[in-house]
């Protein structure tokens, strides 16, 4: 599988985002809960359709779940995951 | 029976620590002085009867305001401060408090919402301080319907369209806490969760049975609650209490390995169904903790039935895939009502509580108008408006609601409060609110049909929503419907509503299905 840039997987997460929300945030650090329409259940579906998308599997035992909240967090996230593959 | 909350904490060792919030330590020498010097603040000040208003995110400054209020035999009424300023002011206006505390995290949210009648106390950063931020002006008298018998109030949702204020009287809490130290409590040592907030009658079981056992309560920050996994590792949970979707997040990706949570002894879930096979993978999680499934509406007092999960499910366990809600705690009366006469079996109905765990009535009467029922008797019972069953080993079930009440994560929600809040601003249209569980419309999803003319912008309708109505209550999502589907009634269909927003039918089906009708 082609190793995706950086930018490739950021707007693969926003394509995710913006087909559950309404308005996608324009700042890339704002918290999905707070900027979006989405609740605590809406963001583990996106988590879950982010590793299915990347095929990554995210280790929410050690990751602080703080970093995924954004889209900025949840594109270095799965770049840093993807480089280990 | 459990004493007086200040009390034990004098009883603590003083130097253990009391309550963790990140990497702040509070003792429990700390919290007893700062729980008195609000308690004397209080009564060195003129101040009129009536409840304390806790303004603060849980805390120690939270607990210091409660253990206070406890002591001196006034009720406490949370607010959130993340809530709308409409709300904070309806249920300010409901309570008539005489003291509002604060701490210097929150002053500055509730600067321009509260209004200036109320004395206002801030606790200072540095613990121990408060200062005045509204001096008590002398000879105000009392107008707040909630009196000293009262241990608190909580507001749900109601179905008036404005909060409805359920108080709990002091012998309620004591009965539950005479209940739950016993069979579920903690000691010097333990370290134990606080996962709800304030405004969640399940908060007031963390406050008090954690800091009468001595043992450290550890706050949870709000982002974490989502995915709770490294918070419990990281903080050595001995004693965790949180609403089932926890489990069900913590299982949907895939993070409820086996033994991931060693520290754990005790596992309470309560505020919604709890499913099996989350309640299984969370006890392969945590293979040294008790997991326990507790039940009760807010006007019952935290809890009033329990059930430990065996270590493998039987059958006769097994209804609908949820986890039983178990048996009445002892001294407190569960009964089932049976709901409609045809064919009804007389262990399914409508759970109805009675005993000293269960209320009076609301703080405003209008809305007890349907919620009590006598009984043959002379007792006065609490309807829940839960559907249950009960099985042949006497366990009871939780099968559904007899009404339109929600859950959102534990939050009790009233469609027909969001309904109010959408069609008052939208005069033209009307809406139904109901909650989808799978698919990409996950959660509340307003339904809107509108008479003539544009219908309003999704973000127009949360707009109206977040007005007024806290955060968990505004619709994920918002459709908009040609027509109702109505079933043989006349009556809009909830359920047709909900399936068709879950995009489980496609629209041309539902048209059908509505002109049938």
């Amino acid at each position: 599988m082609k190793v995706r840039s950086e930018p490739e997987i950021r707007d693969a997460v926003l394509r995710l985002v913006a087909e559950r929300v309404d308005e996608v945030p324009l700042d890339d650090s704002a918290s999905l809960l707070a900027a979006t329409n989405l609740d605590s259940l809406g963001v583990v579906e996106l988590l879950v359709s982010i590793e299915e998308e990347f095929k990554v599997s995210i280790d929410f035992v050690t990751v602080d779940p703080v970093s995924l909240l954004t889209i900025s967090g949840l594109t270095s996230h799965v770049s840093s995951l993807v480089e280990q593959v | 029976m459990p004493g007086t909350l200040i009390d034990t904490l004098a009883r603590h060792q003083p130097d253990n620590t009391a309550v963790e919030t990140g990497e702040r330590k509070t003792s429990y020498r700390q919290l007893l002085n700062l729980t008195r010097a609000i308690r004397e603040q209080i009564t060195r000040s003129p101040i009129g009867s009536g409840p304390i208003v806790v303004a603060d995110d849980p805390g120690p400054g939270a607990c210091a305001t409660i253990a206070a209020a406890h002591a001196l035999g006034r009720a406490y009424v949370p607010l959130s401060v993340t809530h709308p300023a409409a709300r904070i002011q309806q249920i300010l206006a409901a309570a008539e408090p005489a003291l509002i505390v604060q701490s210097d995290w929150t002053a500055d949210r509730l600067a321009d919402v509260l209004p200036s009648r109320y004395p206002l106390l801030t606790i200072l950063d540095e613990l121990g301080k408060l200062s005045w931020a509204r001096s008590p002006e002398p000879a105000v008298s009392s107008t707040s319907p909630i009196g000293s018998d009262i241990a608190y109030v909580m507001f749900t949702s109601g179905t008036t369209g404005r909060p409805k204020g359920v108080p709990v009287r002091v012998d309620s809490l004591m009965a539950y806490l005479g209940v739950a130290t016993k069979r579920f409590g903690v000691r010097p040592g333990d370290r134990a969760s606080h996962f709800f907030e304030l405004t969640f009658d399940l908060s007031v079981h963390d406050v008090f049975v954690t800091l009468l056992g001595g043992a450290t309560l550890v706050v949870i920050p709000a982002e974490q609650r989502m995915l709770p996994a490294r918070f419990l590792r990281e903080k050595e949970i001995s004693h965790w209490f949180s609403v089932p979707s926890a489990a069900d997040s913590l299982q949907r990706v895939g993070a409820l390995r086996p033994g991931i949570f060693p520290h754990l002894r005790q596992t309470l879930f309560c505020g919604e169904p709890l499913r099996w096979p989350a309640a299984e993978a969370w006890q392969a999680a945590a293979p040294n903790s008790r997991v326990i499934n507790l039940y009760g509406p807010t006007e019952a007092t935290i809890a009033i039935s329990y059930y430990v999960v065996p270590p493998r499910r039987s059958r006769s366990d097994d209804v609908y895939g949820m986890v039983p809600i178990g048996e009445v705690f002892e001294g407190q009366r569960g009964e089932i009502f049976s709901t409609s006469e045809a064919g009804e079996q007389p262990n399914r109905g409508e759970l109805r509580l009675s005993g000293s765990q269960v209320i009076s009535g609301y703080l405003d009467a209008r809305d007890g108008r349907n919620a009590f029922a006598s009984g043959p008797d002379g007792v006065s019972w609490y309807r829940t408006g839960d559907a249950v069953e009960r099985d042949a080993t006497g366990l009871l079930h939780f099968v559904g609601r007899i009404d339109h009440q929600l859950k959102v994560s534990g939050y009790r929600v009233e469609p027909a409060e969001i309904e109010d809040a959408i069609n008052r601003t939208f005069p033209g249209c009307r809406s139904v609110v109901v909650l989808c569980d799978r698919g990409k419309r996950r959660g509340l999803v307003a339904a809107i049909v509108c008479g003539e003319g544009d219908a309003p912008t999704a973000s127009a309708v949360r707009e109206a929503c977040a007005s007024s109505l806290p955060s968990y209550m505004i619709p994920a999502h918002i459709v908009e419907l040609a027509t109702w589907p109505v079933n043989a009634n006349g009556k809009i269909d909830r359920a047709a509503v909900r399936r068709h927003v879950a995009e489980e039918i496609a629209p041309d089906a539902l048209a059908q299905q509505g002109a049938r009708s």
